[in-house]
């Protein structure tokens, strides 16, 4: 479950005009749901998925996060350098006290890694690193995985993605989906949210999440703002 | 609730959660504080070994690369005092092993603070995994640079024992006080280093020309009762040099120096590593956020 408590945030300088990210938010996702957060402008999702995972700071406030989540789905920090995927799966395997070749046969098989797992991870090519990354965190039982935007790795591989994750959702595991796109969030989320200006408003039924956002949707402030004007009235 | 510490008190594997029963709110709270040392454990040592593989797993000689700093450090001293002193060494002692002790306070702090001021810079993208909270990258960096060094020395110093250039050490059992004080001041001055180095700029430089300042002055190749009472004065303020006699006191059986205060070093220690502390919660988002000023 996550609890926001007078969460104010802006978005950095590199990111096209300053907008909020979130404006004083005081939210609480609702407890044991899988939750789909709608935004329509990528940067500011993104910028709140750094928050939750903790890769980012709140400029005033806090986010609470109870229980264990996942690093955002297919982040890529474990892969760093020289380091192989074996390193990687080693590294996140050792942090959440997980046997590091259990949890590397998983991710050689999840992930159909035919070459094996211990040459250095740029000579993997661009989708089967993808893949690799996504089933590490796969690879771990969370109590929220966190999604941000499509899963990549291609199409088969995504679906595979989304069984794995429904069965972990059957289990008692929560999804916490943020994203620009409606349509897939509904099968996988029970309740919803939408983001927008900063507002983070929750809805206890995914259409009622939907229907809000609608008008939102695929609205991107940074396309449709002349430079340097400010996002937000 | 600070950030920092979110996530850590009520992270027990799914599959443990039991069903809800009464008890003290205290004794929960203790067994969660528990939990998050125990998880802030595991943190630090898989960051730790990270980071060492990062560091020589990729090398041909591996862990012999950590030896260079401090193996050509000795050499070049001893190459200079034979030079000088035609073989006498320093008051008797061979001049290996004398230069061998004394680095070893100095490198342990050096090379801790130096970590410690890289570790936001080097190890920021790990903090997008959950568990990782900021004071773990320092901590990680702390105790795999203390334990390179402790392996690095203990090694020098066993081979220069194993060839008899020196006794075995005479109070053993002494020997690690002076170098954990050597640690925490690495550690406190690589906070204040961290921020300071993002708050003022021609900081970084000031801290470099001082650097060098404490490695002349650390008594590297001299012992502090050489020199006048007036030269003492100003030196009893380098507190590196207190831990440098503190430490050959304790390994020679012979040498016993007068100048060292074991109570000076450890204060100030103790002193910057609270200021530190102090200063990197104060700016921890500025430190995240921003590169280090020129």
């Amino acid at each position: 479950m996550i609890t926001f408590r007078k969460a104010v945030k802006m978005t950095k300088p590199g990111e096209g005009p300053e907008r909020p990210v979130l404006a004083g938010v005081t939210a609480q996702f609702p407890r044991g749901r899988s939750v789909a957060v709608f935004g329509a402008d990528r940067i500011v999702n993104s910028a709140l998925v750094a928050l939750i995972s903790g890769a980012d700071r709140l400029d005033a406030g806090s986010i609470r996060v109870d229980g264990e989540i996942s690093w955002p789905l297919g982040y890529r920090a474990s892969g760093s350098g020289g380091m192989t995927p074996r390193d990687a799966a080693t590294f996140v395997a050792r942090l959440y006290g997980r046997d590091p070749d259990e949890v590397a046969d998983f991710v050689s098989d999840f992930a159909e890694v035919r070459r094996g797992l211990d040459r250095q991870m740029g000579s993997y090519s661009p989708d089967v690193r993808r893949r690799i990354h996504i089933s590490l965190s796969l690879a771990l039982d969370f109590d929220a995985y966190l999604v941000e935007g499509a899963i990549g790795g291609g199409e088969g591989f995504r679906d595979k993605c989304w069984d794995f994750l429904h069965a972990k959702q059957e289990d008692g595991a929560q999804i916490i989906l943020v994203t620009d796109r409606v349509q897939h969030a509904r099968t996988v989320c029970e309740a919803g949210a939408v983001l927008d200006r900063g507002d983070l408003v929750i809805y206890d039924d995914i259409r009622d999440a939907a229907e809000a956002f609608g008008p939102l949707a695929g609205r991107s402030p940074r396309k449709s703002r002349d430079k340097g004007e400010r996002a937000v009235p | 609730m600070q950030a920092d510490t979110m996530g850590r008190a009520d992270s027990a594997p799914r599959k443990r959660r039991q069903p809800p029963r009464r008890s003290l709110a205290a004794v929960d709270a203790a067994r969660s504080h528990v939990r998050s040392f125990q998880i802030a454990g595991t943190v630090i040592w898989a960051l730790m070994l990270r980071n060492f593989r990062a560091e020589y797993g990729h090398r041909r000689l591996g862990l012999l690369w950590a030896f260079m700093p401090t193996l050509y450090v000795v050499l070049f001293f001893v190459l200079i005092l034979t030079f000088i002193r035609h073989k006498s060494g320093i008051l008797g002692h061979e001049v290996g092993p004398f230069i061998a002790l004394g680095l070893l306070p100095l490198q342990m702090f050096q090379k801790i603070s130096k970590d410690v001021s890289k570790a936001t810079s080097q190890g920021k993208a790990l903090l997008a995994f959950p568990r990782v909270k900021v004071m773990d990258l320092y901590l990680a960096n702390v105790f795999l640079q203390f334990a390179i060094i402790s392996v690095v020395f203990t090694a020098i110093m066993s081979i220069f024992v194993l060839l008899g250039h020196i006794p075995p050490p005479a109070e053993p059992d002494q020997i690690l006080l002076p170098v954990l004080i050597a640690a925490v001041f690495g550690l406190g001055m690589g906070l204040v280093d961290t921020v300071f180095s993002r708050l003022i700029s021609g900081w970084s430089l000031a801290w470099q020309a001082l650097n060098r300042l404490l490695f002349l002055t650390s008594g590297i190749f001299f012992i502090a009762d050489g020199f006048p009472q007036s030269a003492k004065d100003i030196l009893y303020y380098q507190p590196l040099l207190h831990l440098t006699e503190w430490l050959r006191s304790a390994y020679y059986g012979d040498f016993e120096s007068n100048f060292y205060d074991p109570y000076y070093p450890l204060g100030l220690s103790l002193a910057l590593l609270a200021f530190g502390l102090t200063l990197e919660r104060i700016f921890r988002n500025r430190v995240l956020q921003t590169k280090k000023k020129k």
